[in-house]
């Protein structure tokens, strides 16, 4: 890897913000982590990041307001979009984020697979 | 038609509480030039022919003297002239319930009249009518019963919304639930769900990890840590289900509030003040540990929650005693009947945080199953309904208040061990013996037991009562089985023993004890019976709960079984004493 990508991780839940940091790390990755969508949007203002992995349903601001206010600011930006899905009926609420904008969306649970290849093809995209 | 106005005034004259006018009004309907007495009659006439309502005179015997032709066309029938041939038998004709023409009776009996009797009538065609009935006994001089007369009011109409407003209501219910069970669903699969993608994502880390094998300890033990959470949750759900019971053993509340202190413990910038009222107290109930902690685990959580990111973040624990066990001499109760059985005390733990409080809104619903205030939140977001089923199953309660300075307040309340029953300490020996009438000290721990005593003969449940009572324990006699068994269901964690005669009316011993050991599996339970019958004893066999006791019995035998069944019963779930002995000391000292 020439130049290693620094990812932004936002997930509510800690066992899947301290996988996530594993599994990406070890392939080289540079990883910060951020616990709600208020801290990652702080982060995202203050910081410069090749990819943004968000969770969508989480406390204080949850994921799609989180890649809105992305859009608002007129700093580019990549996201994956991760959700464990239920919670609120009939709302497919990992299609809403593809249309706001993710690039990749992936069904708790994924494989690591699923994961490494989706930051492959979003990293390779244009933002 | 004249004849039947002219019985209405006589009768008016006679009865009404405003004699006095009434007579006036006779004398001048008497006075009156006939051709006036014509045009009062046809007013009355006209006004009981073309009336809305259903007009009637009936007999006491059930059938109708004079009815007017609105009420013939409500029952269906022609004319009046039908109505009247045809109905012989009022009570079973006309009424559908014929219950509710004895309450008609009775209430005429009791005060002359019935207003607003709703029920339901069967019209000529066998189709059925909702009616409101407005009316009145007339009696004679001597108070002889000679008819009744009313005014009836058709409210099919307005049953009939009513139905389909229930109706609509109990759909509605329906829906709420099935919406209720489906957030819950959805709940569980988003929990699940993360927790699976962090057990598999490190299950595949550590199958790929060759370069740093120091790491596999790591993921290993995140997938552990993951798995125990799954578990967690099932345990939740299980118990929001109310699939498993408490067990029972003597906690202590600020033992379990440490070890609640150290599975949560407070983040950073937090500060956890912790108090009790009472130095000598060590605050124990019965319970669940495990499900104790549990729910103090979730309060705390909560806490922290609305106090996070607070400049001054503040969280107060208070354990305390409340009711009246201090009241009166410290041996009374086991000495000395007279003042009475031992008085409930709670040991109360109270949690206060100086976040937002809980919205006056959210307030009411706040131990909803199923009920949140965020999309989600860390765990399951079943929380505080599980807390409220575990508390509930203990006997205890639970309790939110906004209190003044702010914040939200969580108290809890479960039924206090008497102290005085089990802490030696707390008596010189000497009254401990003469307290217990002669029983050895060792017994008087298990004295102050909460007996139930079912018989249905007064006599005998009046003699075991104050004999049980004047040898220290607590005792709730029923004379009606049935009485007994709902008194335990609202509160199935305060007895600690069951003593029931066999054969009673609506209900037998066995039956009783099953229903009881259904809700609470293990009550040590003695069967009182005459019988010495095989099948009996066959189905008595079938529950190792459950000890028979042959009549007749005297008091000291009873006693004796009674000691020996709850001793046999807290030898099975008894803490080590001498670590006990150590937390005690050291929860003192705190």
């Amino acid at each position: 890897m020439e130049k290693k990508n620094h990812i932004l991780v936002i997930d509510d839940d800690p066992f899947m913000r301290n996988m996530l940091e594993d599994m990406l790390t070890r392939v080289g990755y540079i990883v910060s982590l951020a616990e709600d969508g208020i801290e990652g949007l702080k982060m995202f203002h203050q910081h410069q990041y090749d990819l943004v992995i968000t969770d969508i349903i989480m406390p204080e601001k949850e994921g799609l307001e989180l890649i809105s206010d992305f859009r608002k600011s007129a700093k580019p930006f990549k996201v994956i979009a991760i959700s464990g899905g239920g919670r609120f009926k009939g709302i497919d609420y990992l299609s809403l984020a593809g249309k706001l904008g993710a690039l990749k969306t992936l069904n708790k649970p994924f494989s690591m697979k699923e994961m490494l290849d989706a930051i492959k093809e979003a990293l390779a995209k244009e933002p | 038609m004249e004849r039947f106005m002219l019985t209405l005034c006589q009768s008016k004259g006679r009865k009404s509480p405003a004699n006095a006018a009434a007579v006036r009004r006779d004398k001048k309907v008497i006075m009156q030039e006939p051709s006036e007495i014509q045009d009062s009659t046809d007013l009355y006439k006209s006004i009981f022919e073309n009336a809305l309502e259903g007009i009637y005179q009936s007999s006491p015997e059930g059938r109708y003297l004079r009815v007017n032709p609105a009420l013939a066309r409500m029952y269906g029938f022609e004319t009046p002239e039908e109505l009247e041939s045809c109905v012989h038998d009022i009570p079973h004709q006309i009424y559908v319930d014929p219950q509710k023409r004895l309450e008609f009776e009775s209430r005429m009996e009791r005060e002359n009249r019935v207003i607003g009797l709703e029920y339901q009538v069967r019209r000529a065609d066998g189709s059925l009518l909702w009616i409101s009935e407005v009316a009145r006994a007339v009696r004679d001089h001597s108070g002889k019963l000679l008819y009744y007369e009313g005014f009836i009011q058709d409210i099919s109409d307005r049953k009939k919304s009513e139905e389909e407003r229930f109706q609509l209501e109990e759909r509605l219910k329906i829906a709420q639930k099935l919406e209720a069970i489906g957030a819950l669903a959805r709940g569980v699969a988003h929990d699940f769900n993360n927790i699976l993608a962090g057990i598999i994502g490190y299950t595949e880390i550590a199958m790929e990890e060759r370069s740093n094998p120091e790491n596999l300890p790591r993921y290993l033990d995140a997938i552990l840590k993951g798995s125990k959470r799954a578990h967690d949750l099932v345990s939740k759900m299980l118990l929001l289900s109310q699939q498993s019971f408490p067990k029972r053993e003597k906690i202590c509340a600020m033992e379990s509030i440490l070890s609640a202190l150290q599975l949560a413990p407070a983040p950073d910038g937090v500060q956890v003040h912790l108090s009790k009222n009472n130095n000598k107290s060590s605050f124990l109930f019965h319970g669940d540990p495990e499900q104790i902690k549990l729910v103090l685990t979730h309060l705390l959580d909560n806490a922290y929650h609305a106090v996070k990111g607070l400049p001054s973040a503040n969280i107060w624990i208070d354990v305390s005693l409340s009711g009246n066990f201090e009241k009166g001499s410290r041996t009374l109760p086991l000495s000395d009947s007279s003042e009475g059985p031992l008085t409930d005390q709670n040991v109360v733990i109270k949690i206060r945080d100086n976040g937002a409080g809980i919205t006056e809104e959210n307030l009411p619903h706040i131990f909803d199953p199923f009920f949140t205030t965020r999309p989600v939140g860390e765990g399951s977001g079943l929380g505080l309904s599980v807390c409220h089923g575990i508390v509930k199953s203990h006997g205890g309660y639970i309790r939110v208040q906004n209190p003044q300075g702010g914040g939200a307040e969580f108290i809890l309340g479960f039924s206090a061990i008497d102290q005085r029953s089990i802490s030696k300490k707390a008596f010189p020996k000497e009254s401990l013996m003469l307290a217990s009438h002669g029983l050895g000290a060792e017994r008087l721990e298990l004295a102050a037991k909460h007996v139930m005593i079912v018989d249905d003969e007064k006599a005998l449940l009046n003699i075991l009562e104050r004999k049980l009572t004047q040898a220290g324990f607590k005792v709730s006699s029923f004379d009606d089985p049935l009485r007994a068994l709902k008194e335990f269901r609202s509160n199935p964690m305060t007895f600690d023993i069951l003593v029931t005669d066999f054969s009673m009316p609506n209900l037998s011993g066995i039956e009783l004890a099953s229903e009881i050991h259904s809700s609470r599996p293990g009550l040590p339970t003695i069967v009182c019976t005459g019988f010495s019958d095989e099948h009996l004893s066959e189905r008595i066999g079938l529950d190792q709960d459950i000890v028979k006791l042959t009549k007749p019995f005297d008091i000291s035998e009873l006693q004796e079984l009674i000691l020996k069944t709850i001793k046999q019963q807290n030898e099975t779930a008894k803490h080590e004493p001498e670590l006990q002995n150590v937390l005690n000391d050291l929860i003192e000292n705190i």
